[in-house]
């Protein structure tokens, strides 16, 4: 039993992952095949800071919720464990800020210590009158890739560089199920207008003394359109940038003083930090995840797609739940081929 | 008097701190820093620098509160400015956390400390040894950079500091009017307190930039306080014990207790090991005295004795003794003019 991935982010990753785990006992004749143009840390896995955060609404898409649950447990179930640090695996609290009271989010039971700021803690952020403290998580995509990748590689499953241009392409020869994690160019295999680039760019700084993360919210201008700043293991990330429909990987000078401008008023202390390098790339946004199985008629063979891409900017929080979800399609695909009863033939 | 002449024995937090406040309040006078050691050697330099107060038995707590709070104040204003790097000052937030609940749930410090709460208990699974925690977000103050911060600011106004050992507070009364003991351990021979005593703390400097938090054992025995560029992990307390070199096994015991607070830290690289000496006693000693041989008198305030709490209350402190020093101030001055009569 052949399944192709098509991406090497942290969604392809961790759903190949999730679904080696779960089948290769009971399907021993299972062969996964990593296919992708990019792979850590040229990913946009890889430019995300790492924050374990969803959005401030998840507009009653109640599964995509507990999708994020289900991955923030996982991940907190393995805060202790010797592989932590490999995975890029931390605690980290800090602030959220408004201009005004909004509804508590989604998510303030899923993390930990959720509470309201107090007036003094408003003191250290003029202009904003709201907001909220918690503990999340951070996992570093440059930490958590490569580490994925060590689980598959021990695992057996193989990895190509190449540029997948068509279903058709890996699903001849003997692979029944593609695994379709292609984030933002989906849009290549299949239109989907609903898939759009939601721009980011960030600039990466050396600030070790910043142990807080803060987001910033502009309920008028939209999420990710506000100054945050993100310290990770090695850097902090400040970043602020989120334009719809923008397809330039290109560095813009002009958000990068918007960005740097935004964030010093912020964050004063950050005046004295030490520019490394920006960095942009497309969060392939849409207005839910398309997490979904669909048989292909390619020429005269079918074949079984599971979609699993337009994670937006929340893919590192909502990972390990969609992984789960892929690998029940997986698992009903492998029902009605009846393979967990006996070894797989030649698809005819 | 046109421009007294103070002498500040000692330039840990204490002596360059105290220095600098008698400068704001005092701006006439010329102030001279006089140590043995200066930072990265003293015993400021090994401590952690976290505003976690530590209760002086015999010191009313009201002026302990007050001590702490205006510390706080002064810090968490520069770690909200350009300075904060520099000064080596940023917030932490993070847990402390106790085998069974203590007696006293709420210590006098908690509405000074910003969002103090007791933990949930989703919070306290991190911890199954532990009953009780409290979280909450403070300051810390990186040692050198803070001490090197307060040896700049002191230079800007013209103080000078001089390497040198005081061994007798009376070398320097044909020098200076007022003499100022910052001298925390060195009070013992400099002043002979017997209240004053050592404990030793011995701690790690380790590399282990993914801890974000501090966390804290309320029994002070094992504590992570993750600074700019190293973590400290502590620690002991070994009262009356003189001894500043490192102890491996008490090396092994520490990282095992931090360890079972924080497991990621068996990731931690780069181990250094420092001690130092808590300038202890019942009560931190911020007061007047006047020395007198014979006819000659040497006004002297003292501000020692701050154990395992100076950085919690340091500008505290060294605001009471520039206003006792403005007192010496005031008293030779009255005393001159009536010489005058």
């Amino acid at each position: 039993m052949r399944v192709a991935v098509i991406g090497a982010g942290v969604i392809g990753l961790s759903s190949a992952l999730c679904i080696h785990e779960q089948f290769h006992g009971l399907v021993p004749s299972l062969e996964l095949e990593v296919y992708a143009d990019h792979f850590t840390p040229h990913t946009i896995s890889d430019g995300a800071a790492g924050l374990w955060q969803p959005y401030l609404s998840d507009h009653g898409n109640l599964q995509e919720t507990l999708w994020n649950k289900e991955t923030f447990d996982y991940l907190l179930g393995h805060l202790h464990s010797p592989a932590a640090k490999e995975m890029g695996l931390f605690l980290i609290s800090g602030y959220n800020l408004f201009m005004e009271p909004v509804p508590d989010p989604s998510w303030k039971n899923i993390v930990l210590g959720f509470r309201n700021l107090t007036p003094k803690e408003l003191e250290l952020f003029p202009g904003y009158s709201y907001g909220w403290f918690n503990t999340a998580l951070m996992l570093e995509g440059r930490s958590y890739l490569p580490w994925l990748t060590n689980r598959l590689t021990q695992r057996g499953v193989k990895f190509f560089h190449k540029k997948v241009e068509s279903f058709q392409e890996v699903s001849g020869d003997g692979v029944d199920v593609v695994l379709n994690c292609s984030g933002m160019h989906a849009g290549d295999l299949q239109p989907d207008p609903e898939l759009q680039p939601g721009r980011g760019q960030i600039i990466k700084v050396l600030a070790p003394w910043v142990k807080h993360f803060i987001v910033t919210h502009d309920l008028k201008s939209g999420v990710y359109n506000s100054p945050y700043i993100i310290p990770g293991s090695e850097f902090t990330v400040l970043g602020g940038i989120y334009q719809h429909g923008n397809w330039s990987e290109e560095n813009s000078a002009k958000d990068h003083k918007c960005i740097w401008d935004s964030c010093c008023r912020l964050l004063p202390a950050l005046q004295k930090a030490k520019i490394v390098g920006d960095w942009s790339g497309l969060r392939p946004a849409r207005p839910s995840v398309r997490l979904e199985r669909e048989s292909v008629r390619l020429g005269n063979l079918q074949a079984e797609v599971i979609h699993n891409y337009g994670h937006g900017g929340f893919g590192i929080t909502i990972h390990w739940g969609c992984a789960m979800a892929a690998a029940r399609l997986f698992g009903s695909i492998l029902q009605e081929k009846k393979q967990l009863a006996r070894p797989a033939g030649p698809r005819l | 008097m046109a421009s007294p002449k103070v002498a500040v024995v000692g330039a840990g937090v204490i002596g360059l701190s105290t220095a600098l406040c008698i400068t704001e309040t005092c701006p006439s006078c010329s102030v001279t820093v006089l140590s043995d050691q200066f930072s990265p050697n003293t015993t400021s330099d090994v401590a952690a620098g976290m505003l976690i107060p530590h209760t002086y038995p015999d010191t009313p707590i009201h002026r302990q509160r007050q001590w702490f709070k205006e510390t706080f104040t002064y810090l968490f204003a520069i770690s909200n400015s350009r300075e904060a790097s520099e000064a080596g000052i940023h917030l932490v937030s993070g847990w402390q956390v106790f085998k069974s609940t203590p007696k006293e749930e709420l210590p006098f410090w908690s509405d000074i400390v910003l969002g103090f709460r007791p933990m949930s208990e989703a919070e306290l699974q991190k911890f199954p040894q532990h009953q009780f925690g409290q979280a909450f977000t403070t300051l810390k103050c990186d040692c050198p950079p803070y001490l090197l911060w307060l040896e700049k600011r002191l230079k800007a106004t013209g103080s000078q500091m001089y390497t040198r050992k005081v061994a007798d507070l009376w070398e320097l009364h044909s020098e200076y009017d007022i003499v100022v003991n910052c001298a925390g351990m060195g009070a013992q021979q400099l002043v002979g307190d017997k209240q004053l005593f050592p404990v030793r703390g011995q701690v790690l400097k380790v590399h282990a930039p993914w801890v974000k938090h501090f966390i804290r054992d309320g029994d002070g025995l094992a504590y992570i306080y993750p600074g700019i560029h190293r973590v400290t992990l502590g620690g002991t307390r070994e009262k009356g014990s003189l001894s500043l070199s490192p102890d491996p096994g008490t090396t092994r015991d520490i990282f095992d207790r931090c360890c079972s607070l924080e497991p990621s830290l068996q990731g931690a690289q780069d181990i250094e090991v420092k001690v130092g000496l808590r300038p202890s006693r019942q009560c931190v000693r911020v007061q007047r005295e006047v020395l007198s041989q014979g006819d000659v008198k040497l006004p002297v305030v003292h501000n020692y004795g701050h154990g395992a709490g100076g950085f919690s209350v340091h500008r505290g402190t060294a605001n009471e003794a520039a206003h006792l020093v403005g007192e010496c101030i005031s008293a030779l001055q009255g005393s001159s003019s009536r010489a005058k009569l």
